[in-house]
C-alpha cells in the first residue's frame, strides 16, 4: 500500500505563522490609521467645541437688554412697561372644573 | 552624575509649557450666565521660519487692526508675542491664511455676555484670568481651575517640534459657581436706576433688592457702573461697588432702630404725645429742626411723618446706653459679612466718645456713617420676624455637597413679634397719604418703609444743598418677599427721599411682584373656577 507524504509541520507552522503575521500587521497598522483618525475627530470636536463657546457667548450678548434696546432704537421699537397687569390662577383643582364643564378656559377679562 | 545630566539634557531637549485652566462659568440664581470663558489664542511668531516677511506683517495687521508698524517693531525679536486672547475669528482667518512661523499657544478670555449687567457684583478679571474685583475675586480660589502642563521637544537646530508634544498634567476646569442674584431682577433694577439717573442726575445711586428672610441678594447695582468686558475704559470710580463699599449718614432711615428700641424697652407708649415743639427745638446748644412745624405728636406719628424733634425725644427716653446697644443690636458698625470684597464696617463711636449733643443726632442718623448693606440689613429684621441676616451673593457651587453655603439667619431675634407687628403698622402707614412716602404706594400691595433725607457733612458742616436721598423698604407686608433700598446721592432738584428714592422702590417693587406673580392683596376678583389679580401700577 502506497502510504501518502505528509508535508512538514514547520511548512504548515510557517505558513501560520506568516499568514497570523499579516494579519496582526494590518490590524496594526488600521489600528494606528483609526489612531490618527481619532486623534484629528478629537481636534475637530475640540475646535467645534471652541466655536460653540463662542457662539453662545455671541447669542448671549446678544440677548443682552442692552442690545435688545440699541436695535429696538435702531428699528423704531419702543419697550415700554405694560401699565396693567393680570395674574390667573386656578381657584379649583382641574378635576371639579371638568366635572363642570368638561372644558377648562383662561380668559382676561376686560 | 547620571540624573543631574539627564536633567539638563532634558532641558536642552523639551520645553515646558503650562496648559490654560479653563476659568468656572458665574450663573444667576437660575442658570443663566453672567460670566463664562472662551477659547482665545496667543499669538506668536517664529521669525526665522517667515517666508514673506512682508506680506505676513500685512496679513497680521489687518486681521488682528494693529499698524504695521507696530507689527514690525515686534518682528525685530526672535520670537515676539503678536497679540494675547486672539479671538476664534482672529485665530480661523490667521490659520487659514496658511503663513509660515505662526504659533498659536492654547488660552481662554473671559467674557461678561450681558455687559454692564450686575457688573458690580461680578467684577472682572485680569489678562492673566485672575479675579481682581467682585465676586471673581471673592471667590478667585474656586473659579480658577489647575493649569496643566505638555512639553515640546526640540531639534538639533532648536526649532520647536509642537506636533510631538506630550500632555504631563492636563488642566482642570474651575468649578462653576451659582449666585442668589436673579437676572431679570437685576435687569429692572438697572433699568429703574438708570430712569432715575435721567431724571435727577445724581453724583451716584445704589440699589439693592434682598430676601428678608435668608439674606440671598437677588439685584445689587450702582451708578455710575461699567462694561467688565473692557474694564480698563472707565474710571476707577465706576468700578466701586458703593453699596459695599461706601457709607452715608442714613438720616431718617435710621429712625426705625430708634423706635425698635423705645418699643422694646415699653419706654413710650403707641399713643402717648409728645410736643414737637412747632418744629424748631433748642437743645444741648443747637438747634433741631423739622421739616414740617409739627405740635403735639403720638409716638406712631412721630415716626410717620419723620419727626426729628419728636424721635430725638423718644430715644432721651431710652438713654444713650441703651441706645448705642441696639444700633450695635442692629448690626451696624460692623461688618455685615457679605461675601464680596471691600465691605466697610461703617462709622458708630461707642458711647464714650459721644458728644452732649450726639443723642440728638444719632437717633435721626447723624453722626453715623451706614453702608446700604447695613441699611437693607436692618430692615429685614422687620420682614422675617426679628432676625439679623448676613447677606450673601454665592448659592451654591457646582459638585458641592452643600448647596446651601449661608445659614438663613442667625442668633436670637432682635426684637419680639408683637413689637415687630406694631412697627410694621407704623411703617405700613409711612407708606401712605398720611406718611412720608406716598410716592412709593402700589395700589393693591401692603408696603412697609421709610423714607431719609440727609444731609450731606462737607468741610466740617452739614451742607443745605447737598443731600442723600434714600428709601428703606419691603413688599408685600403679609409675607414679605423682598426688601429693597434704594440711595441717591446728591439728587439734582428735589431732594427729598419721599420725591427722590421712593418712586424709584415703587417702579422696582412693582415690577418685582409681577415677575414673581405676587397677586395684590386688595383687588382680587373671584371668579368661577378662576381667581383673577388685576393691578393698575398707578392709582
Amino acid at each position: 500500500m502506497k502510504t501518502r507524504r505528509r508535508k512538514p509541520d514547520w511548512i504548515t507552522n510557517l505558513f501560520l505563522v506568516a499568514a497570523f503575521t499579516f494579519c496582526y500587521l494590518i490590524i496594526y497598522c488600521k489600528a494606528v490609521a483609526l489612531g490618527y483618525r481619532v486623534s484629528d475627530l478629537e481636534r475637530t470636536c475640540k475646535q467645534l467645541k471652541n466655536w460653540n463657546q463662542y457662539y453662545r457667548s455671541q447669542i448671549l450678548r446678544e440677548l443682552s437688554l442692552e442690545k435688545v434696546k440699541q436695535r429696538a432704537e435702531k428699528m423704531n421699537l419702543s419697550l415700554e412697561i405694560p401699565e396693567t397687569w393680570r395674574i390667573i390662577s386656578l381657584a379649583n383643582s382641574e378635576t371639579e372644573i371638568e366635572k363642570k364643564d368638561k372644558s377648562a378656559h383662561a380668559e382676561e377679562l376686560r | 552624575m547620571y540624573e543631574k545630566y539627564s536633567t539638563l539634557a532634558g532641558k536642552i531637549q523639551f520645553i515646558e509649557q503650562q496648559l490654560p485652566a479653563q476659568r468656572g462659568t458665574i450663573y444667576d440664581r437660575n442658570g443663566n450666565i453672567l460670566a463664562m470663558d472662551v477659547p482665545a489664542r496667543t499669538l506668536y511668531v517664529d521669525t526665522r521660519h517667515i517666508d514673506d516677511r512682508e506680506k505676513t506683517m500685512k496679513i497680521l495687521a489687518s486681521i488682528l487692526k494693529i499698524p504695521v508698524s507696530e507689527i514690525e517693531k515686534k518682528f525685530r525679536e526672535k520670537y515676539p508675542r503678536i497679540k494675547r486672547k486672539l479671538t476664534v475669528e482672529e485665530y480661523t482667518a490667521i490659520e487659514k491664511e496658511k503663513l509660515k512661523g505662526i504659533v498659536f499657544e492654547e488660552d481662554y478670555k473671559r467674557v461678561y455676555p450681558k455687559g454692564k449687567l450686575a457688573c458690580h457684583i461680578l467684577g472682572f478679571t485680569n489678562v492673566d484670568g485672575v479675579g481682581i474685583e467682585g465676586v471673581e475675586m471673592q471667590y478667585n480660589d474656586i473659579l480658577s481651575g489647575e493649569t496643566g502642563l505638555i512639553t515640546i521637544p526640540r531639534d538639533g537646530r532648536g526649532n520647536v517640534l509642537n506636533s510631538l508634544s506630550r500632555v504631563i498634567r492636563s488642566s482642570v476646569k474651575g468649578k462653576d459657581i451659582y449666585l442668589t442674584i436673579d437676572e431679570r431682577i437685576q435687569q429692572i433694577v438697572e433699568e429703574e436706576i438708570e430712569k432715575c439717573w435721567e431724571k435727577s442726575c445724581p453724583k451716584k445711586i445704589s440699589v439693592i433688592a434682598m430676601d428678608p428672610k435668608t439674606g440671598e441678594i437677588l439685584a445689587m447695582a450702582n451708578k455710575p457702573d461699567y462694561d467688565p468686558n473692557v474694564p480698563s475704559r472707565f474710571p476707577p470710580e465706576h468700578r466701586k461697588n458703593y453699596a459695599v463699599t461706601d457709607l452715608f449718614e442714613p438720616g431718617s432711615i435710621f429712625k426705625i432702630v430708634t423706635a425698635a428700641a423705645v418699643l422694646e424697652e415699653k419706654k413710650a407708649g403707641l399713643d402717648e404725645v409728645f410736643n414737637c415743639e412747632g418744629g424748631k427745638w433748642f437743645i444741648r446748644g443747637h438747634i433741631l429742626h423739622d421739616a414740617h412745624p409739627y405740635g403735639p405728636l403720638e409716638f406712631q406719628q412721630i415716626i410717620i411723618k419723620s419727626s426729628n424733634i419728636g424721635t430725638v425725644k423718644l430715644a432721651m427716653r431710652i438713654g444713650e446706653e441703651t441706645l448705642y446697644q441696639y444700633i450695635k443690636k442692629f448690626g451696624f458698625g460692623e461688618l455685615t459679612g457679605i461675601d464680596l470684597p471691600g465691605e466697610i464696617r461703617g462709622i458708630l463711636r461707642s458711647v464714650e466718645r459721644w458728644s452732649d449733643y450726639s443723642i440728638t443726632a444719632i437717633p435721626i442718623g447723624q453722626e453715623v456713617g451706614v453702608t446700604c448693606l447695613q441699611a437693607i440689613r436692618a430692615i429685614s429684621v422687620f420682614a422675617n420676624g426679628g432676625y439679623l441676616v448676613r447677606p450673601h451673593v454665592l448659592k451654591k457651587v457646582e459638585s458641592s455637597d452643600s448647596s446651601l453655603l449661608h445659614s438663613a439667619v442667625t442668633g436670637e431675634p432682635l426684637i419680639t413679634s408683637e413689637n415687630i407687628m406694631t412697627l410694621n403698622s407704623i411703617l405700613a402707614r409711612v407708606v401712605s397719604e398720611e406718611g412720608t412716602a406716598v410716592k412709593a404706594k402700589i395700589h393693591g400691595y401692603s408696603i412697609c418703609g421709610k423714607t431719609g433725607t440727609g444731609q450731606k457733612f462737607i468741610n466740617g458742616a452739614y451742607s443745605h444743598s447737598k443731600f442723600i436721598a434714600s428709601f428703606l423698604g419691603f413688599i408685600p407686608l403679609e409675607d414679605p418677599k423682598i426688601s429693597i433700598l434704594v440711595n441717591v446721592d446728591e439728587p439734582v432738584g428735589a431732594y427729598y427721599g419721599g420725591a427722590v428714592a421712593a418712586p424709584v422702590f415703587k417702579e422696582v417693587a412693582w415690577r418685582i411682584m409681577q415677575y414673581m406673580q405676587v397677586p395684590p392683596q386688595s383687588t382680587s376678583i373671584a371668579m368661577t373656577g378662576f381667581q383673577t389679580y388685576e393691578n393698575k401700577r398707578t392709582d
